[in-house]
């Protein structure tokens, strides 16, 4: 089969037998559980069959296009299926088979749970095989989003725990935040470069295009922000821990051997590329990583229950492997001739923590529903019975993989790792570097402590003081255990997974077939062999793990270090949440008080802002721009007079307003002002318009007044801030005055039609009104339009013709050039009509008795101030538009 | 189809509303009719979308209707071109959408009334003003828009809805003064209304520099319609007092028909000027980056979900603007073909925004209605569990919830990636950092709604009494038509990006708008249009590094004559 619809199918398997699931009843739990196990499978199968029949190269240049999707969006299904990925997917897919099976057993028979558990978690299986498969930028990001949100499903899958919901929202907001700036990144990546995929990069980079400058960092670093906080890096890493709150199999699977490595993953992505050519590379990734690791399993020490505990330490892995792709872009002699990226089995050393994370949160779950969570409560789990006999040989197991002990492949990981710190000492000779050593040993140290004390506990003689109060691992429902085969899968796939390091560590053949072609750096060590441990020689590295070790005992057995020390970044999250609504709502009421005299305010400062802004706030040039010869002549002021004294009414009684208190008086004032407002029509010959305004001051008036008298007698309070409020309002008053200025009497552009040249449209009006010009057929004459032209605007030319046919030039305006206009504005009166209607009917109370109801449950809801953080009614003062709301909406009967 | 049919785009909801007045008290017979005439308004707005984005020749985009047979610029144009069409298409969808919803959802008190008339009418006034070519004809539109709103917002009289409706009013009242004045200064300065014509004498050059305060007073106008810093005031306090049915047309519809005449105003009439384009730019941008981040955080920290929903609307409104924005803005950095094409680019993302904001956000304002039908409030302090008792709801909630949050592959995700790539083009790393954190803060408000109100404990009025039931088959149903449509926004982003670039291009390069409005015989020969259609398909072929200005200034030389 073609290699791109493998990879398709691939990927697409697992959702889609989810969505099968989706749509069968949920009374077929046999059906369901094959049905969702055979999505995986068929990954793994498909997945499989890529590399062997085609072949997976590591050379990164298998970028290969399946399909165009939105080639201008530079998202196509795009897919790189090299080494790297390949592994991935690998681990993704033969995990996810297992977790399945286990899922099965950790909720029992419960119909509902698995109906709504597997679609959740197969969309995430098929978001983690495409972010691990994706080539193209956009795809990467796409798939990297659907992991958030399937991981936010499955954390909040207690949904009536309120606070599981904020571990949910915790974990979204914190991998959302960075798949946010991940896209950020990679936008302003492509941007820098015109490539949008992971081979393009790397085909640049090959070639030495790559050019490295603040751009490109800047890129760089905000994709690994992203990556960080899908890989809970410190001070990142607090939501990991919340993320427990998942059913164990989710935190199995997404949160400690797949979907947190997301972030592993992409470095592990750019390190070919981008490790060489920003120096930023290994002086930011080195220490963050260091700082995780030795935090991650520092706070693990202290926890007592086992999910935190493993989630803690995951995030200590996931530091050591940051820090590992950190110290790969130093270079170091070998054992050659020639340098070499200090970067040794990377997939082993990834591989290695699945290994035995994955089994140890599988058994945390299975310890969980037998017993208890809770260190305390589990001495001597090991002598109650034969399943906790056989669970607590397992996760012992695991736990001693967890402390690399020798013999797994645990151990020659870690090796691994103090080798590159080791080169990166020789090549670098920094004595920072010394600190690295330090971390790497007290990492180890915490880890061998955890692995004592864990053993100490289940084999220890003594037995719990009974707690009957909820000692079981929660989730939701409380089932009979059942019989069969399905309770042994509690334990079963995590037996499977941890024999593997065993396996591995003891016949290293073994590995290196299972893994071995994963490999894209097989570096060190005969030649590309997977060493055995006796293979190890002494040097530094080995120094330090017996150091780590011998340690580790030591502080196992020692009373140190016993939950005296919380996380303080469990807080990080509360207070990001608190500072952003909280805080933020403040920012926002500042400018929205509820206050409409406020919002006036504003609007009118914009105004002023705005005008001196157009102006680049040179006044002093706008005496300059005055139009008109600006000296009055004597004779003519005896003319212009009437028109002065009437604008300096109007400006007089509009100053006047903001002082006078009494609403009668105001009212006469804005009379005034109105009546002033037609003299000034009346006296430069616009009587239409003076009939028009008088009319509307009238009514006005009488409607003021009449408004009056339904409202208190009292004037409204004291008013505040009145200087300031006359000097804005004259502002604003200049600038309209400045503006019509302006406009109406500098030059106006000409417009030409058809030959002829018109000031403005009002010249056209003037001269079209009654007969009309002959405009079209003189423009033929012309030659400006060709015959062609007037066919094709037939009804133009006969218009023209005849003309608007009326001597009245406004009104031909009004009802045929701008006919169109009118017919809006008699809609609009029409509209204002039925309004008013609305307002009327409803103040002669017409109202039915669920309408009242209705008025008292709003009333009673407004009323109750207090708690809430919205935008408050304004309190204290007394608001004008509260009278007139009242007075509006209280039926006549009462007043 | 006849180019002057694109008036029916206003007949048949005129006449929708003078029918269903005639109607008035016979609800029974206005629902159906109602919904007749919206599926026709659909239908014809889809059909001539079609016509104009499959047009072959140019010329074909443009359709333009002379009200009366005056010519431009003399008398009024409408013009319907691949901007106007897409906005006018998915306008009538969410209309329809909005009615078929209040069927079942709207209570009788605000049902009752005028509500049928009303509606109709303030589809009119949204259509009219898609269609306008003419400013002052835009005003009345606006008008009829704006009246009908304030003729809906008192339909209920409650005394919390009389209160924010009187500042609605007031606020609006200002804009409006501010518009119509600015309409008359407009003329004092060009001479003229037409938009075409406008477009005409700035791309000649011959724009005076005294125009430029007015121009700017504009922006003040468009701003406070489209709600951005620092003239959003009305918005907040208003919109959470309106029934959902309601609160999710004015939500859908109002801020965007300002979002759009922003476009069509400062980037095709007075995009073409440099001095207008240094003024406003920065303007604008600011404007965008503080109305994205200030709305965003006023909507967390709000504890109702129409709250958070209203709120919210302001800082998408940032984004559109930032669209607009950097669709004015010319980059020192790029070269002149680079710079257009960036853009044209930025434009057609805003234009995506508005198209896919348009759609959800009216769906999650549906969805706060259902919610409130279902636990009897939207306090989301007093609510809870609802994920369980509507699982329907919950799902096309989440999908809305998550495309306005702008998670891949959903339709946040394209207007906001192309968005933020033109900011980096174009260099605006603060602006574009802004957008970032601003799509973070929007996922946390959403994730509010979801986590407090479908998820945590059962709590409100019906929600733990699972044998009440509640009409909602109606309003899932509508905003299930919605959901679908943002889906295929998402999945099917290319085809909508196509079209939105289409859209941008006729702004960007408003040759064609222009020489279909007036004429090409009138018009004198402007700067060469893009050459040809088929460069749409990719930024890289559209070599149009042509000059645009300096042609326009050749050209212009002689024709520089003053009264």
């Amino acid at each position: 089969m073609n290699p791109i619809w493998l990879v398709t199918l691939a990927v697409f398997a697992p959702v889609a037998s989810g969505a099968i699931g989706l749509c069968m009843p949920r009374s077929w739990v046999g059906t369901r559980v094959a049905l969702s196990v055979l999505g995986p499978v068929a990954a793994v199968l498909l997945l499989a069959e890529l590399a062997i029949t085609h072949g997976v190269d590591h050379t990164g240049a298998g970028g290969v296009l399946a399909a165009e999707w939105m080639p201008e969006l530079k998202l196509n299904w795009q897919w790189h299926p090299d080494r790297f990925g390949v592994f991935f997917a690998l681990l993704v897919s033969g995990i996810g088979v297992l977790i399945t099976l286990y899922a099965r057993a950790y909720f029992g028979p419960d119909r509902d749970s698995l109906y709504r558990f597997y679609p959740s978690l197969l969309l995430f299986m098929t978001a983690m095989l495409g972010v691990v498969l994706a080539d193209s930028f956009m795809l990467l990001l796409l798939f990297w989003e659907m992991t958030s949100i399937s991981s936010f499903l499955l954390i909040g899958w207690e949904r009536d725990d309120p606070a599981a919901v904020k571990k949910a929202m915790q974990a979204f907001i914190v991998t959302g935040a960075g798949g946010l700036v991940l896209m950020g990144g990679l936008i302003l990546i492509g941007v820098h470069t015109d490539v949008w995929s992971f081979s393009a990069l790397a085909g640049l980079a090959a070639d030495g295009r790559l050019s490295p400058g603040p751009l490109l960092t800047t890129g760089f670093l905000m994709v690994f922000a992203g990556a960080a906080a899908k890989s809970a890096q410190f001070p990142l890493h607090f939501w990991l821990p919340g993320a427990m709150a998942a059913p164990t199999p989710v935190s199995a699977y997404l949160h400690s051997a797949t979907m947190v490595k997301a972030g592993v993953y992409l470095v592990g992505r750019l390190w070919p590329i981008l490790a060489a050519v920003l120096p930023v590379w290994p002086s930011l990734i080195v220490p963050l990583g260091a700082v995780t690791m030795v935090y991650g399993a520092f706070i693990a020490l202290q926890k007592t229950d086992l999910k935190q505990i493993f989630a803690y330490t995951t995030i200590s892995q996931l530091g050591l492997l940051m820090a590992m792709y950190g110290l790969a872009a130093f270079q170091y002699g070998g054992h050659g001739e020639h340098t070499q990226p200090n970067m040794i089995w990377e997939v082993a050393q990834i591989l290695n923590h699945a290994l035995y994370k994955a089994p140890l949160f599988i058994l945390a779950g299975a310890i969980g529903h037998i017993a208890s969570r809770e260190l305390p409560k589990l001495k001597g789990l090991f002598y109650r019975d034969g399943t906790s006999r056989i669970m607590t040989v397992v996760v012992l197991a695991a736990a001693y993989c967890l402390a690399a002990g020798p013999l797994t492949v645990s151990f020659t990981a870690k090796e691994f790792f103090f080798y590159q710190i080791w080169h990166a000492y020789e090549a670098t000779h920094q004595p920072v570097m010394g600190l690295l050593i330090l971390a790497g040993v007290l990492t180890g140290m915490f880890n061998v402590a955890i692995f004592i004390r864990l053993a100490r506990t289940l084999l220890s003689r003594q037995q719990p003081e009974a707690d009957p109060h909820e000692h079981h691992d929660a989730h939701g429902h409380d089932h009979e255990h059942e019989k069969g085969i399905w309770p042994a899968f509690l334990w079963i796939p995590g037996a499977v997974i941890v024999s593997v390091q065993f396996i591995g560590g003891i016949i290293p053949g073994a590995y290196e077939a299972m893994f071995g072609w994963l490999e894209a750096s097989p570096y060190y060590f005969e030649a590309g062999h997977f060493p055995l441990l006796w293979n190890v020689h002494p040097g530094v590295p080995l120094y330090m793990s017996l150091c780590a070790i011998g340690l580790g005992v030591g502080l196992g057995f020692a009373p140190l270090m016993r939950g005296k020390y919380n996380d303080p970044f469990d807080h990080a999250y509360p207070s990001f949440y608190l500072l952003a609504t909280k805080g933020g709502g403040r920012v926002f009421r500042i400018l929205q008080g509820g206050h409409v005299t406020g919002y006036i305010a504003f609007v009118a400062i914009a105004l002023v802002g705005f005008f001196a802004w157009s102006i680049r706030f040179d006044f002093a040039s706008l005496p300059g721009q005055w139009p008109g010869g600006a000296g009055l002549e004597l004779d003519q002021l005896g003319e212009l007079l009437p028109g002065i004294l009437l604008t300096f009414m109007v400006c007089l009684t509009a100053l006047l307003m903001p002082f006078v208190r009494d609403r009668a008086s105001r009212v006469l004032i804005l009379g005034a002002c109105g009546f002033s407002v037609t003299g000034v029509y009346y006296q430069y010959r616009a009587p239409d318009l003076a009939l028009t305004q008088i009319s509307i001051e009238i009514v006005s008036l009488i409607l003021f007044l009449l408004v009056l008298s339904m409202l208190p007698k009292q004037a409204p309070g004291p008013r505040l801030w009145v200087v300031p409020r006359v000097v804005l309002g004259a502002a604003v008053g200049l600038i309209m005055f400045w503006l019509t200025l302006t406009s109406s009497v500098g030059p106006q552009p000409t417009i030409h039609y058809l030959g002829r040249q018109y000031a403005n449209l009002g010249e056209f009006f003037l001269r079209n009104s009654h007969h009309g010009e002959d405009s079209a057929l003189a423009a033929t004459d012309h030659g400006t339009l060709e015959h062609s032209e007037l066919e094709r605007r037939p009804t133009t030319k006969t218009r023209l013709y005849h003309g608007g046919g009326g001597k009245n030039v406004v009104n031909v305006i009004l009802v045929d050039f701008r006919g169109f206009d009118t017919l809006g504005e008699i809609t609009v009166l029409g509209i204002a009509a039925m309004g008013v209607w609305t307002l009327v009917r409803r103040r002669h109370g017409f109202k039915s008795p669920r309408e009242r109801v209705m008025d008292e449950e709003q009333a009673a809801e407004t009323g109750s101030r207090g708690l809430s953080l919205d935008i408050p009614e304004p309190t204290g003062g007394h608001d004008p538009e509260d009278d007139v709301v009242n007075r509006m909406i209280r039926p006549s009967t009462e007043s | 189809m006849p180019e002057r049919l694109i008036v029916y785009m206003l007949v048949v909801p005129m006449a929708a509303a003078i029918v269903a007045m005639c109607l008035h008290g016979f609800r029974s017979i206005q629902r159906p009719v109602g919904s007749a005439f919206l599926v026709a308004n659909f239908l014809v707005c889809a059909r001539f979308l079609y016509t104009v984005c499959t047009a072959t020749d140019p010329q074909g985009r443009v359709l333009v209707s002379q009200m009366g047979s005056w010519p431009a610029p003399f008398g009024i144009t409408i013009v319907v071109d691949p901007l106007a069409a897409l906005m006018l298409t998915v306008s009538s969808l969410v209309c329809l959408a909005v009615f078929v919803y209040s069927l079942t959802q709207l209570d009788d008190r605000f049902a009752g009334g005028f509500f049928h008339p009303m509606f109709h009418l303030l589809v009119l006034g949204v259509q009219w003003s898609f269609v306008a070519g003419d400013l002052f004809n835009l005003f009345v539109a606006f008008e009829i828009m704006l009246m009908a709103s304030y003729a809906i917002f008192v339909l209920g009289t409650t005394r919390a809805q009389m209160r924010q409706a009187y500042k609605y009013v007031l606020l609006n009242l200002i804009g409006s003064t501010l518009f119509v004045t600015c309409c008359g200064l407009v003329y004092g300065q060009l001479g003229t209304l037409n938009m075409a014509h406008i477009t005409q004498i700035v791309q000649d050059g011959r724009l005076p520099a005294s125009s430029i305060p007015v121009i700017t007073m504009l922006l003040l106008v468009f701003g406070a319609k489209t709600a951005i810093f620092p003239l959003w005031y009305w918005l907040p306090d208003t919109y959470h007092t309106l029934p959902a049915a309601i609160g999710g047309l004015f939500a859908g519809l109002l801020t965007k028909v300002g979002a759009y005449v922003m476009i069509r105003v400062f980037v095709m009439m007075f995009g073409g000027s440099p001095q207008v384009t240094a003024v406003l730019t920065p303007l604008i941008l600011i404007s965008a980056g503080v109305t994205m981040f200030l709305g965003v955080l006023g909507a967390v920290s709000m504890h109702s979900v129409r709250r958070i929903l209203s709120i919210h609307i302001i800082s998408q409104v940032g984004y559109m603007l930032m669209g607009v924005g950097l669709g004015m803005s010319a980059v020192s950095g790029l070269s002149g073909g680079a710079a257009l094409a960036s853009r044209e680019l930025a434009i057609a993302g805003a234009i995506f925004f508005i198209v896919h904001n348009m759609v959800v956000k009216c769906c999650l304002f549906l969805c706060g209605g259902l919610m409130i039908e279902h636990a009897g409030s939207d306090d989301l302090n007093k609510i809870g569990g609802l994920l369980r008792r509507a699982p329907w709801l919950a799902t096309l909630f989440l999908i809305a919830a998550l495309s306005l949050a702008g998670l891949p592959p959903l339709s946040g995700f394209f207007g906001k990636w192309v968005l933020i790539r033109e900011g980096f083009t174009q260099q605006q790393y603060w602006l574009t950092g802004f957008a970032i954190a601003t799509s973070l803060l929007t996922l946390l408000s959403m994730l509010k709604i979801w986590s407090y109100g479908f998820w945590s404990p059962p709590q409100g009025q019906h929600v733990t009494r699972p044998h009440y039931r509640v009409r909602t088959v109606g309003g899932i149903a509508s905003i299930a038509l919605l959901v679908v449509v943002a889906l295929s926004m998402g999945f099917g982003a290319s085809s909508y990006m196509k079209v939105a670039r289409l859209a941008a291009s006729t702004v960007v390069y408003p040759r064609l708008y222009v020489d279909a409005v007036l004429g090409k015989a009138a018009a004198p020969r402007l700067a060469p249009m893009r050459p040809s259609h088929a460069s749409i398909d990719g930024p890289e072929t559209s070599g149009h590094a042509n000059g645009l200005r300096g042609e326009t200034r050749l050209a212009a030389v002689d024709s520089v004559e003053t009264r």
